[in-house]
């Protein structure tokens, strides 16, 4: 349960996990979302599957992640939600103009 | 957790000592303790023989050991309440109860550990996005059916504690039915 506990305190980390409760995306498709380095995306997905929350598949050339989280680890990231937790928009996703400057 | 933190062998002893001890205890019943004891040891031993525990790594090795774990404790639970019965230890009401109880914990945590089960995304005919919001629902709706089913043998009076009982189980069951039918046809595959 620690390493849950880990994966889920940092912000990052639970909007991967909000993103991927839609559906199951690409690495890639995921880290076009945040500000982040490709290494530093890498080592969210790493504490993710460490902690048991996502699960991997390659599909060609691309690594595709979907959720993998319990009943109990689901309201766990629900009440970071609630507990106004969550990451801001406007630090983790980049906006139009910024992704039309490449 | 990995799969060594799980005491499946030490929990398959435990059941297999309770068993002995309700035999030795209670003879006239030794065909049904002979049975418990052969359904431990077969779960101790039958996933062995499947290819993909035999490997001892992968996610689905520790699925297993889980499970196993799981219905050790469930044995062993059921097995030690028979034996403080002989004992005299709890009387007729309290030994129903308790299993209620641990029937309400099994729903709970099958529930819980539901949409954890994962299929791999290229399976044929698998809508991934579909069926991991119908496998969350019924997580949900098992938990919660889990908790009031304990409630109810914890609480609710003794000659009306089965049909209220089976009422939960069966209300849960067919939720998630017809959750699992309406996500079945009324959505068109995305493959």
């Amino acid at each position: 349960m620690n390493t849950v506990f880990k994966a889920l305190s940092d912000p990052t980390r639970r909007r991967v996990l909000e993103l991927l409760r839609d559906k199951p995306m690409g690495a890639g498709e995921l880290a076009a979302e945040f500000q982040v380095s490709k290494p530093t995306m890498s080592a969210h997905f790493a504490v993710l599957r460490e902690a048991d929350l996502v699960a991997s598949e390659k599909q060609g050339k691309s690594v595709v992640y979907q959720i993998k989280m319990s009943v109990l680890e689901d309201a766990l990231l629900s009440f970071t939600q609630i507990f106004g937790m969550e990451l801001k928009n406007t630090t983790t996703k980049k906006t139009k103009a910024e992704r039309a400057k490449g | 957790m990995s799969v060594s933190s799980y005491p499946v062998k030490q929990a398959a002893f435990c059941v297999v000592a309770l068993g002995a001890a309700n035999w030795f205890y209670s003879p006239q019943k030794a065909a049904a303790w002979a049975l418990v004891i052969g359904v431990g040891i077969g779960i101790l031993v039958l996933p062995r023989l499947l290819p993909a525990c035999r490997k001892n790594i992968g996610p689905q090795n520790k699925t297993i050991a889980r499970a196993q774990f799981l219905a050790f404790l469930i044995l062993g639970a059921s097995l030690a309440l028979s034996l403080f019965q002989n004992f005299g230890a709890i009387d007729a009401s309290i030994y129903k109860r308790s299993f209620g109880v641990i029937m309400g914990f099994v729903l709970i945590i099958t529930g819980n550990h539901l949409p954890k089960t994962v299929r791999s995304l290229t399976a044929p005919r698998c809508d991934p996005t579909r069926l991991m919001a119908a496998e969350l629902f019924a997580g949900r709706v098992f938990v919660l059916a889990g908790i009031i089913y304990v409630a109810v043998w914890i609480f609710g009076p003794l000659d009306q504690i089965n049909l209220m009982s089976s009422l939960v189980g069966l209300t849960a069951f067919m939720l998630v039915f017809i959750r699992w039918l309406t996500s079945r046809f009324t959505n068109t595959p995305s493959r």
